[in-house]
């Protein structure tokens, strides 16, 4: 037990809180010690390569970006000021509408079905016995190969006249007739949140993999004692403790998904009739393609609003909610 | 069978681009476009890029495509069976005409160069008969000749199968025919409103919807 004294010094001592900005204003600087202010001069050294790369590199384009949304410029020529016309005239566009839509219908279809898939990998691997590190590592490819060549690997395997895909499922007898992959709307649309959760996937596994492993087995012991079922256990134990962990997954693989280019860009090309355009690839076919710089900013931009709670959101989240306790 | 570049035969009134797509002569291309689509054209069609009626084509699964000489080339170091029964023949002439969509490459030096006068020299000398023989040679009739003068060179008659490709630079059209080709053209092209009114037909979409959804967006498009 603590003696008096002792706890009426721990009492007047400053509470271990949050470290606030605005402590480290000038007059902090001017009282510190010699030591604290080569500490401080160091870590300002060392922080400076990353901020300076920041800067350039995250602040300035984002910066010019909204400046650019705001003018009329064309490729070779600077443009006017004209307010938000580009984005009264993204919104009059109908392909436009289209691809928020399919954004949208993109990453909430390609979330949900990696996160299922992700957990019965992760569940599958968790309860594994034997060859768990060339397991995991391939489990991993989808992942770790660069997304053009994965992608077109994957063309090749939807391509309307060589599928292989059609091919399989010719010789099992599943089809009579070749399935066009990219060739309708729907279709295209399903193909490309298929290929994406298959690239998806291991991230939500690998992820949800470290979450599993570390609940304890006690509470499983407990729950089996108590007689609950495999199924009791999934939705009783292991969902809500791996819930923070799900959380901040769904959150960084909805803003990958959101802003997905390379995926759509060589899979359809935003096709068969500008149907799977997403909010990038919009943006890259207008301001590239086309050369309406201005457009294509605003168009890009245009995912900023959502992409932005996404982030406040999660930064949220990770500070005061659930994830708070469970995952920081 | 398989068509690659759509072209619409417009009724031949020389309105400013775009502005003269909403005309009865191509409602009747949307139409005639739908029922050959559905009747003789490759089905997967709609998900091809440039390269995929070359495959199908050597491969066997069609028998007909829209294409410059790259399918005969490669047939001819490759497909010995089928170079043998291939040839080219010009497109069918439409009731306002004929017409391509032909690419053209145009070579610019920059305003804001600083080696405008080196770079003007460089255009020149490689434009040069003398050096641009070589090049139009190897070619070997897949290339367009960039001005008259090349329609007599001995590489459009040396393989006869190859002459007809010497023609369609005659009935082409660049974009935005019968307007100007110009910025607002191309955006036209790059947003392929052209193609997806003739696709949004093929989908089920009423050839007059169509039709109206592509005028609309050229109208968008024009009037900025």
């Amino acid at each position: 037990m603590p003696s008096p004294a002792q706890s009426t010094a721990s009492a007047a001592l400053p509470k271990p809180a949050r470290i606030r900005p605005a402590a480290f204003g000038l007059g902090r600087f001017r009282r510190a010690t010699p030591t604290e202010r080569r500490e401080w001069l160091l870590a300002l050294i060392l922080l400076t390569p990353a901020l300076v790369m920041l800067l350039l590199f995250v602040a300035y384009p984002f910066v010019r970006g909204i400046w650019l949304g705001l003018l009329d410029s064309v490729v070779g020529r600077e443009g006017d000021f004209v307010g938000l016309q580009n984005y009264a005239k993204l919104w009059n566009d109908s392909i436009f509408r289209r691809a928020a839509a399919n954004t949208f219908v993109y990453t909430g279809f390609a979330t949900v079905l990696k996160l299922a898939m992700g957990m019965m990998v992760a569940l599958m691997m968790n309860s594994l016995i034997g060859f768990k590190r060339i397991l995991r590592a391939s489990m991993l490819l989808p992942w770790i190969v660069p997304t053009v060549l994965s992608t077109l690997a994957w063309k090749w395997m939807l391509d309307p006249t060589f599928s292989i895909v059609n091919w399989a499922l010719y010789q099992v007898g599943l089809i009579r007739l070749r399935i066009d992959w990219l060739g309708g709307p729907v279709m295209a649309m399903g193909s490309v949140i298929l290929v994406n959760a298959w690239r998806g996937t291991p991230f939500f596994a690998i992820t949800l993999l470290a979450g599993l492993q570390t609940i304890s087995p006690d509470v499983y012991e407990a729950s089996s004692i108590d007689g609950a079922n495999a199924w009791q256990r999934f939705w009783k134990v292991t969902w809500p403790l791996l819930m923070p962990v799900t959380t901040v997954v769904m959150l960084f693989s909805v803003i990958q998904t959101f802003a997905d280019f390379q995926l759509v860009y060589i899979l359809t090309g935003g096709g068969p009739a500008n149907s799977t355009h997403l909010f990038a690839t919009y943006a890259y076919q207008i301001g590239v393609a086309t050369g309406k710089l201005g457009e294509g900013a605003a168009a890009s931009l245009a995912m900023f609003p959502f992409l932005f709670l996404v982030v406040l959101f999660q930064l949220w989240y990770i500070r005061h909610g659930e994830g708070g306790k469970g995952v920081a | 069978m398989a068509r690659r570049p759509p072209c619409v035969p417009l009724d031949g009134d020389e309105l400013p681009g775009g502005l003269a797509l909403d005309k009865k002569g191509t409602l009747e291309a949307i139409k005639l476009n739908t029922a050959l689509w559905k009747e003789c054209l490759d089905q997967g069609g709609l998900s091809w890029d440039d390269s995929s009626n070359n495959r199908a084509f050597l491969a066997g699964s069609i028998s007909i495509t829209t294409n410059g000489a790259s399918i005969y080339f490669t047939a001819r170091d490759k497909f010995p069976d089928i170079y043998k029964m291939m040839n080219h023949a010009p497109h069918p002439r439409g009731p306002a005409g004929r017409f391509y969509h032909l690419p053209v490459h145009s070579s610019l030096v920059m305003k804001h160069s600083k080696n405008q006068k080196l770079a003007k020299e460089f255009i020149r000398y490689y434009m040069d008969k003398e050096q641009y023989t070589k090049w139009f040679d190897v070619m070997g009739g897949y290339g367009l000749m960039p001005t008259k003068m090349w329609y007599d060179h001995p590489a459009w008659t040396r393989d006869p199968k190859l002459t007809p490709c010497r023609d369609p630079i005659k009935d082409a059209r660049a974009p935005g025919y019968a307007g100007p080709p110009s910025r607002k053209a191309s955006e036209a092209l790059t947003k392929y409103i052209i193609l997806d009114m003739l696709v949004k037909a093929i989908q089920g979409a009423t050839p007059e919807d169509a039709l109206k959804w592509a005028a609309d967006e050229l109208k968008k498009i024009y009037s900025a």
